[in-house]
């Protein structure tokens, strides 16, 4: 056993509860660490393996292996800006088509996720596979061989392909959706505004949704509901009649890619992340919607009285010591008085991209609140600069 | 090794020696991928293609000592892949 297994066993056997699990399982079990990985492992064939009266091995010209190499693949919001963006380009360019075969490299023999099998097999006629299923050793010690692969290296990803890798989906997957559970679905004048839970409590979780849920309720213009991101097409059919996604930052953002355009997301900061660390909080959703022309509208709010802000347990356990971390995964408890106005914001918008985009003040889609001393207040516009796509160099900051 | 290797794609998958045809192979068109990537730079662009290769618990084998394809420069030889930036956290 590796020295990485034994500290990663460890971490799991100390602090099973409180790893972060579901939409991305192995990432739990990895979490907090690096893995080294080394390059994909080519060599020639042996010399045994050459001794041949033909001309070689029967190189299969009918199945054309797309080998993924995809950072982060395990959470969903990466994989995402990469790879079902990647195939779509590849696909509408005319480079690919369905009839590939789409395998994925998964670092350490680890399972490929739900998610993955999921979103890979929009873009093909094959079910997908992970590179240690397909190339398993035979019980005649062989494997199998072929006239062409593509390594796919999906090394970054682009934000501006997301919507119409989301709609490629969203087409593969709309004859099996599950109807809407959105009670007041085709009824005009009211807002359907949906609170994620995510799976892991050890972090990220809004508090006081009783109330808030309890206060949605008396208005006939809204309905308001909870949800945990996972069952993949449940979740798309929820998110098609979905008007308002209220989350932290966090992977089941990426659910919001099949809301109707037009549609907002309003992102929980808890106390300084959406203020002190905005090259972070300001990149992925607000990038997002500058750079997909206004798809989703981006609404921001900072939480920042510290009566509402709680450490994580990760925090407290002592699992996580950075500060931008923990400001990240600090639980906040939402109240009606400020979630109300947002909401009425958010209305009076509706789907109007040149209402929204009044409010950015030309800079970025970044319509920023914040909640303090029992005030909520306009933060200046956010300016980022720095180059599109290159993450963690972007310098983003009040004007 | 040598026979039950030659014969093991052809038997797992029912296709026989000289009629592997199939009704439509499968759409690789190079160019349009490579048209995809003028810097070769982002993205997807540091993909690579490889010609004969055989798939063994995840090792690729190369049958041909010129086997790779490697795009953009197409260098020859066993193809370099560095995959340093997939990380877990």
């Amino acid at each position: 056993m590796s020295p990485l297994d034994s500290e990663r066993k460890a971490h799991l056997h100390d602090h099973a509860d409180l790893v972060p699990h579901a939409n991305f399982s192995h990432g739990s079990t990895v979490l907090g660490h690096s893995l080294s990985l080394s390059a994909p492992q080519f060599r020639y064939a042996a010399s045994g393996e050459l001794e041949t009266d033909t001309s070689g091995p029967d190189f299969e010209e009918c199945v054309l292996p797309i080998i993924i190499y995809a950072a982060w693949s395990m959470n969903l919001a990466e994989f995402f800006k990469g790879v079902p963006t990647a195939l779509n380009r590849l696909q509408s360019a005319g480079a690919l088509d369905s009839s590939a075969s789409l395998v994925q490299f998964v670092p350490e023999k680890l399972p490929m996720e739900g998610f993955n099998r999921w979103i890979l097999q929009a873009f093909s006629q094959h079910a997908p596979a992970s590179l240690a299923e397909f190339s398993r050793l035979r019980e005649d010690h062989t494997g199998d061989c072929y006239q062409d692969v593509v390594l796919l290296k999906v090394a970054g990803g682009a934000f501006p392909a997301i919507p119409a890798a989301a709609r490629a989906i969203l087409d593969y997957y709309t004859p099996q959706l599950p109807p809407s559970p959105w009670s007041s679905l085709g009824r005009a004048g009211v807002t359907r505004v949906l609170f994620e839970t995510r799976p892991n409590r050890a972090m990220r979780q809004l508090g006081g949704m009783e109330d808030i849920l309890g206060e949605c309720a008396k208005r006939a213009d809204l309905e308001c509901r909870t949800h945990t991101f996972g069952n993949h097409t449940a979740d798309m059919a929820l998110m098609q009649g979905c008007d308002v996604l209220v989350s932290y930052h966090g992977a089941g953002q990426t659910n919001a890619q099949f809301m109707k355009k037009g549609s907002a997301m309003l992102e929980v900061h808890a106390r300084d992340f959406g203020t002190k660390f905005l090259w972070w909080s300001a990149f992925w959703q607000p990038m997002i919607v500058m750079q997909t022309n206004f798809e989703l509208f981006f609404w921001g709010l900072n939480v920042e009285d510290e009566s509402l802000n709680t450490n994580s347990a990760l925090e407290a356990e002592g699992l996580e010591k950075d500060a931008t971390l923990n400001a990240r995964d600090r639980y906040v408890t939402l109240q009606w008085q400020f979630v109300e106005p947002m909401l009425a914001k958010i209305q009076a918008v509706g789907r109007n991209a040149t209402t929204y985009a009044e409010l950015t003040a030309g800079h970025m889609a970044h319509v920023l609140y914040s909640w303090k001393d029992g005030a909520l207040s306009l933060d200046p516009p956010i300016f980022c600069s720095g180059e599109c796509g290159k993450e963690l160099t972007v310098d983003c900051r009040p004007c | 090794m040598t026979r039950r290797w030659l014969r093991a794609a052809l038997l797992a998958s029912g296709v026989t020696a000289g009629a592997a045809a199939c009704a439509a192979k499968p759409l690789l068109d190079l160019e349009k991928l490579r048209s995809l990537c003028p810097d070769a730079k982002s993205d997807f662009c540091s993909s690579k293609v490889l010609h004969r290769v055989c798939l063994v618990q995840e090792e690729f084998v190369l049958w041909d000592a010129s086997a790779a394809d490697q795009h953009p420069d197409g260098s020859t030889g066993l193809p370099t892949f560095d995959v340093a930036d997939l990380k877990y956290w």
